[in-house]
Parts: C-alpha cells; structure tokens; sequence
C-alpha cells in the first residue's frame, strides 16, 4: 500500500466531490418554500427581506452563487446555518464525533459478528446451526436498521426496560470531557462509570445500524468460505493434519474475506445513511440527526454542509476498505 | 447453495418460498382494493372519548375497535388496511418507474459504451455517494409531500439500483456470440437491444423489481416517519408508527402493529424475489 | 512382514441421490519399506479414490463399505477420526497434482512450510525458519531466503511443486502419496522432479505410492507396479518384470499402447 497509491486515490476522489456538490447545490436551489420566508419576523419589511437576501448571497444569478459557494467551500467555509445562526462547519464539527463514535461501533459489531456467523456456518455446513445462520441474514436482509432501531425501543425501552432509550449519555452525568469522542476520551481517562453509561446508550443504536450490514457480510462470507473449502490447499491443510477450526480461520478464511471486502463497500455505505433515521429515533446529537432537523427548517447552508460531510465520509470509508482489500490480496498489494 | 445433492431441495424450498411471498403480496393487494369494504371503520374519524383503545387481546379493549385505536380515536385496524393502499401504489408504481428508467439507462450505456457509458458511470457513482436515506428526505423537501414526490425520490434514487446490474449485464451479452451473430446477419441495433439483450437480463431485472417494492414500502414508511409523505391525515403504517412512537410508554401496540406490517409486506416481497431468482434464472442458481 | 501400508479387499462408492455407484471393488495392495510403489490406471479406474481412502480425506458422499488399511500395526478404516488424523497426518504426507492450487495463495511460502514442522516436529519458531530454509535448499531452490517471503503466485509451477515436496518430506513420513504430481507440468520441468522426488526417496528411506496414468513415467521411477483397472488391482509385478512380462491381458494393451505412443512423440 504505496504513498502514489493513495494519492492517485485521492486525486480520483475529486471529480466526485465536484460531482456531488454540484448536485446538492442544484438541488436546494429549486426549492419552492423560500428560506428567507422562514428567517423573518413577523412584521419585516421587504428591505429587512433584501437584505437577508444579499447577506446569503441569494438575489445573485444561480451559476454565480454556486462559483461563489464552491470557493467558500474550499477555504473550509459552508456559511452560517440559517436556523441555528451559528457556524456551519462548527456546527457539524461539534456533532460529527458522536456519529463517528457509533458509525465505527456498529461497523466494528457488524464486522465481528457477520464473519463469527460465516464460519459457524461453514463448520456445521447443512446442520442446524447453518440453518439459523441462513434464517437470520434472511431476515436482516430484509428488515432495514430504522425498524430494528424501534423493535429494540420497543423491546428493551418500553417492555423490558434494560436500557436508555434516547440520548448519548445521561444527563445527570457531569461532563468534563475536553473532546466530543466521549467513548474514546473517556477510555483513555478511565473513566469507566462514564464509559459504560456511553456504551448503554450506544448499544441499542449501533446494533439496529449494525444488523443489515451483518447480514450481508454473513451471507457473502459464507458463500465464499464454502467455495473456499473446496479448493486444493484447504484438502492439503486436512492431509497435514491441521484442526478444522484452524483451517477455517487460517487457511479459509483470509481468501474468503477478499470477494466479502470488495463487495461490501456499497453496504458500508447504507450504514452510514441509516445513522440519519437511528440518530433520530433514539435522539442521538450526531449530524444524522441534525440533517433531519435541517431538512425539516429548510437550512440550505447547514444540508449544503451536511450532505457535503456524508460524501466525505463515505469517500473515506471506501479508501479504507480499498486499503483492506489491497492488504488482504497480496496480488493487487504492490501494484 | 448447491451440492448436486442438495440441489433438488434447495429448489423446492425457493419454490415453496416464492409461492408464500407471492400469496401474501395476493394477499395485501386484495386489501388495498376492497379496503372500503373491509374496513369496519372510517380511518379518519376520531373518537376522542375511546383513544388509546388496547387490542382484543389484552384488557381494556373495546369489541368494535379489533386493534385499538391510536390517541384520536381512530380505528388501529382500518388505519392499516388503508395504509397497505398507499405502501401498495408506492412500491409498485415507485419500483416500476425506477426499473425503467435504470434499465434504459443500463442498457444505452452498456450496449454503446463510449461517451455514454462514461458519463452515466461517473453519475452512478455520484450517486452512490449520497446517503440514500437523507437524500429522499432531501429530496421530497424540495419537491414537496405529497404521494407523487415519495415516487419521485425512490425513482430518483433508487434507479442505480438497476442501471448498475443492467450495464453490467449488457457488457456480458454484447461479447456473447449470438450477438455478435446478430450483428452481421445485419440486424438493427436497436432491434438486437430490445430483442435480444433484453430478454436476457429479464430475470435479473424481474427480480430486483420485486425486492425493490419492498424498499420502497420502507422508504414510503420512513418518509411517512419522519413526516415527509402523504398529508398527515391520511392513513400510513410509517405515519401511525410515527404516532405510535409519542406514546410508545402508554400505548406499545400502536406502534408494533404498523411494523409487523411492514416487516411482512417486506419478507413477502423479498421471499418473491429471492425465489423468483432461482426460479427463473440458471445461472444464479448456482 | 516388512510391508508400510497394507490395503486388503478394499470396497468403496459413491452414493448420489439414493443411487450408488461401486468404485473400488476389493483392492489390495502393499507397499513395502523404501520401495517406489507405482499405481497405474486409466482416469475414472479409483486411483484418486484409493489415495484419498488413505489419506482420509473422501468425500463425504463416499463411503468404505469393506476391507482394510493397515498403517502402523493400525486399521486406519476403523480408527476414530482425532486419532486418525494424529497417525496418518504425522506419517503420510501428500505431492499433489496441481501445484498451481495446493499451496494457499495469501499466505508466505516459509509460514506454510514453518507451521507443518511446528506442527508435527514440535518446532519453535526461529528453528522452524532455519529447517524451512535447509528443506528448500534439498528440493534445489535457489536462493531459499527470498522464496520463504515470496507469496505462492510469484513463483513458477516448477517451484511450487518444489515447496510443495519439501513439506512431503519435511516431516519425515513413512509414506508419501503422489497424486500424478508431474502431471501439471512442463515436459522439461516433469524429468527434474521426477529426479528430484527419487533423489529424496533414496536419501529418506521413505515409501511412495505413485499415482500415474502415464507408464513411460512410472518406468523411470518404480520399483513396483499395481495396475488398477475398473477398481481392482488387476496386476502386481516389479517395474522390470512388468515391462517385459506383462500377464493380465490389460497390461499388455496399455504397453502396447505406450510404447506406439513413446515411439512418435518422445525420443528420450
């Protein structure tokens, strides 16, 4: 995984940015309920309306907004946010660790428990255990994170009250954390009752986000550690007398991650989506959250922002698996 | 899935499978049709002196309201038979539109290549870099609530779906030899695409449609949840779930019922379509 | 009785879908110590079978239904699958026939040749490394130091069956099974590891059953010949008397066919 690797990734990146901000601009440009309407108190007079108009730069023609908003855009500036009037990129620095800190937990879970389900599928092939594993992907297949976010609300918020249900910490903790990664501070701080509280509330959301990712790595993984299974050297590995788990997790299963990794990059993708319904449900402060909310108030700078951030995001989480994959194939490693 | 020796009853499970989903999707299409007939209540008319009815089975519960009713009043049962029509109309007609501009798409850029292939890949991947969800919320706050622009959202994001198999697909074909056959016994372009291609990825494409009924009833439900479909007065299993949530403390049942709807309209859809898939095509029945 | 593997009115098949299909109808054979043993037969005659029966690695739809293997003063048919595979994997190792696939491609060849000496020699790591290196410089690699880092897709067929034969003899067996091993290879690359696996086998001491359709190769390199036709043993001889004195009706034909076939394409 060579530095001109990466660099040619990024560069490639490029066009896609300028793509997708091309299209978000477009986009919240024809928007019929006009934001300025919304920001003006009662009583206004059409200069008070002028002049929040030439303030957001909105009374320019549209190809002029967008040259002047993209240039904004590279020196690090989306503007103010029009319902909070507070900074756009403050803002979403403010709410993008705890999206992260979930993101990374549930595709950590997912990742753990899709591959756990692979292999204890291909050991008990066509016994009861396969079974389960093939009813469960099925069924997480099928049934999205926002329904699992409120099953498990259901479940363990309302019937069973185990765990919080909304939130990111508990309000009656006092916070002293100087960073917005709370899990990750509080770890290094040992601070373990903030912890854990952390973890209580994040469990419920980053399992429902977790879940179809899970099942689409089980299922594929699976498929392939049976194709796997049938090859040569695995055959060889029994002769020399290996046990079967350890063939399954060291000559198999490296060689069936390699087709799971390279096609499972559009589902990391959804997960990351999902976190704008989870965050919601379970009332998660995270941009997911916030997108809502800025949808909903019809904040041009602040979705301009957010939809930016998403992209950005999701550009990173494929380099990452593209970097996995490169290590995992000692093939394409060098190239 | 497919020692040779398991081969036989794979096949008869996805058959069975198919047929399930298939009857229940029967099922639910029925509903939507006679709902006025069905229906023991009017879904709007409220009763606000019988709110937060509990279903039959638990105490508390009034004999005319089967389900319950939610805070207004209104009948649970009657709200979700009328909400199958809305969850019916935007996954077929959604699926169906997003099907057909993809595969159009699909097709152009993988049969001519070129230029036109450039530029829908590049869009495709554009695409993909949305989060799908926030791009609908997005996407019908700009057009406005209302049925026709939830279609219009999953159209618009869903059509990648389809375009980025169908492409690939026609890449396979074209380099097929009875294309090529087709070619110099000097057959029309767009007749060996429409005769020729098409049939091919058929099954593919019949298969994705049905599973993507079943995403859009999702979408249409989680529109409807964050209050961005249809008027809110009118019935939605994602609206009553919605409502459901606000008092999930005092009143649970209203809001798992909406989601056992839809978690089975969705299997149902899926089962189909998965079944469909080894039903119809040999190749991906290995 | 001074015999390493003893096979002894071996039946086995296959049953597929209710219907079963007979593949070896009572074999027997017997390897003695230090001895070349070649097993000669047509593709579709179970000489594959009768190997994997040994190294008890049949698929699951085979089954043994009758006979023998005695290994070890052991009846390996009869023997728990743990023991089993503590006894035959420790002594019987395996050259197989298409080097291209046999060795894991995203794991180094040293580790691959390290983990089976840890395995079965109780090495540690460092002298694990050090014996991997002597072993590749006995199979006649050159420079063993760079292969031990090098993945299995960087080198030719022609070394990986090299690697592939250092971790046969790398433990020392009593027995080593070749499944048509030159068979994937170039014609010129096929003598030297001919060469080779006899080379090692005169050094060792150790028995090979050699699988092989091809009698011009089993020529070269057995002591014995077994001739395997519609799953029985057929013929049992040493390789001179074989080849001068055919006696099942069979042999002769497959000679015949041989020695036209040696006389126009090959010269050697």
């Amino acid at each position: 995984m060579s530095f001109p690797f990466l660099l040619r990734r990024l560069v490639l990146v490029i066009p896609t940015l300028i793509g997708v901000s091309i299209i978000v601009f477009v986009l919240l440009r024809v928007v019929p309920g006009d934001p300025i309407m919304m920001m003006i108190p009662p009583g206004a007079t059409e200069d008070d309306i002028d002049h929040l108009r030439q303030l957001y730069g909105l009374d320019k023609p549209i190809l002029e907004q967008y040259l002047v908003w993209f240039s904004e855009v590279l020196k690090g500036d989306f503007g103010t946010s029009i319902s909070l009037r507070q900074d756009v990129v403050e803002l979403i620095l403010s709410r993008l660790p705890a999206t992260i800190e979930l993101a990374v937990a549930a595709m950590f879970i997912s990742v753990i428990l899709g591959t756990s389900l692979a292999l204890i599928g291909t050991f008990w092939s066509n016994q009861w255990p396969e079974t389960i594993v093939d009813g469960f992907t099925g069924l997480n297949q099928a049934i999205p994170d926002f329904l699992w976010g409120l099953i498990f609300i259901l479940a363990f918020g309302v019937l069973w009250p185990l765990l919080p249900v909304s939130g990111r910490i508990d309000p009656r903790i006092n916070l002293d954390l100087v960073s917005q990664f709370y899990i990750v501070e509080s770890l290094i701080r040992g601070e373990f009752s903030v912890f854990l509280t952390l973890i209580k509330h994040m469990i419920m959301p980053a399992i429902a986000l977790a879940l179809p990712l899970t099942a689409v790595i089980a299922r594929s993984l699976k498929a392939s550690l049976r194709e796997t299974m049938t090859q040569d050297y695995i055959r060889m590995a029994q002769v020399k007398g290996f046990g079967p788990w350890r063939i399954l997790i060291v000559e198999a299963l490296r060689n069936a991650m390699i087709p799971t990794v390279a096609l499972s990059g559009v589902q990391f993708n959804f997960l990351l989506g999902g976190t704008v319904l989870i965050e919601r449900i379970f009332s998660y402060p995270g941009i997911g959250n916030m997108s809502i909310g800025a949808v909903i108030d019809r904040d041009l700078p602040l979705i301009q922002g957010l939809i930016i951030t998403f992209a950005i995001l999701f550009i990173v989480t494929n380099l990452v698996i593209d970097m996995s994959y490169r290590t995992l194939n000692p093939r394409v490693r060098n190239e | 899935m497919s020692e040779p020796t398991r081969s036989g009853r794979v096949h008869l499970s996805s058959l069975v499978r198919t047929w399930l989903g298939g009857i229940v999707i029967g099922l639910l299409i029925l509903i939507a049709i006679f709902a006025p007939w069905i229906a023991p209540h009017d879904p709007l008319k409220q009763d606000l002196f019988s709110g937060l009815m509990a279903p039959f089975w638990l105490d508390n519960h009034d004999p005319a309201y089967l389900l319950g009713t939610d805070s207004l009043g209104r009948d649970v049962l009657s709200r979700l038979i009328y909400g199958t029509q809305i969850a019916l109309v935007v996954a077929f007609i959604a699926a169906s539109l997003a099907a057909l501009l993809g595969t159009v798409l699909g097709l152009l850029a993988g049969y001519y290549g070129g230029w036109l292939d450039t530029v829908v890949s590049r869009l495709v991947e554009i695409w993909m870099a949305f989060p799908p969800v926030l791009l609908s919320i997005v996407l019908v706050a700009v057009i406005g609530t209302g049925l026709h622009s939830v279609v219009i959202a999953i159209v618009i994001i869903d059509w990648t779906r389809f375009c980025r198999v169908v492409r690939a697909e026609t890449l396979v074909q074209r380099e097929q030899e009875y294309i090529s056959s087709a070619v110099s016994i000097g057959f029309e372009r767009w007749t060996i695409l429409w005769r020729e291609i098409l049939p091919n990825v058929l099954p593919l494409l019949v298969t994705l449609l049905t599973l993507e009924m079943g995403i859009a009833v999702i979408v249409e439900a989680i529109l409807s949840f964050v209050g961005l479909s249809v008027s809110s007065d009118q019935a939605t299993w994602g609206g009553l779930i919605q409502e459901g949530r606000q008092y999930v403390h005092s009143a649970w049942w209203v809001m798992s019922l909406p989601m056992i709807c839809i978690i089975i309209a969705v299997l149902a859809f899926n089962a189909l379509g998965d079944g469909l898939r080894t039903i119809l095509d040999p190749v991906m029945r290995k | 009785m001074n015999a390493v593997l003893d096979v002894q009115n071996l039946y086995l098949g296959v049953s597929q879908k209710r219907h079963y299909s007979p593949i070896l109808n009572g074999v027997n054979l017997e390897i003695q110590r230090s001895q070349i043993h070649g097993l000669v037969g047509e593709s579709g005659a179970g000489k594959s079978m009768l190997a994997k029966a040994i190294l008890g690695i049949l698929p699951s739809s085979t089954t043994i239904d009758k006979g023998y293997i005695h290994f070890k003063g052991n009846d390996l048919v009869g023997m728990p699958r743990y023991e089993r595979r503590q006894l035959a994997s420790r002594h019987i190792a395996m050259i197989p026939q298409d080097p291209m696939t046999s060795l894991n491609p995203v794991r180094r060849v040293g580790n691959q040749l390290g983990d089976v000496l840890r395995l079965h020699m109780k090495l540690n790591r460092t002298l694990a490394q050090e014996r991997v290196l002597e072993l590749l410089n006995d199979v006649q690699i050159r420079d063993p130091k760079r292969v031990v880092h090098q993945y299995p897709f960087e080198l030719s067929g022609g070394m990986r069956q090299r690697v592939l034969i250092a971790m046969a003899f790398s433990c020392k067996p009593e027995l080593i099974i070749a499944d048509e091993p030159t068979t994937a290879l170039d014609v010129t690359v096929q003598r030297q590891i001919l060469q080779l696996i006899k080379q090692l086998q005169s050094e060792t001491g150790t028995s090979v059953l050699f699988i092989s359709h091809d009698l011009g190769v089993i020529a070269k390199i057995c002591d014995h010949v077994s001739i395997l036709h519609t799953g029985n043993v057929v013929e049992m001889q040493s390789a001179v008397n074989l080849f001068q004195n055919p006696r099942h009706e069979y042999t002769q034909n497959l000679l015949e066919i041989t020695s036209h076939y040696y006389r126009f394409e090959n010269t050697d």
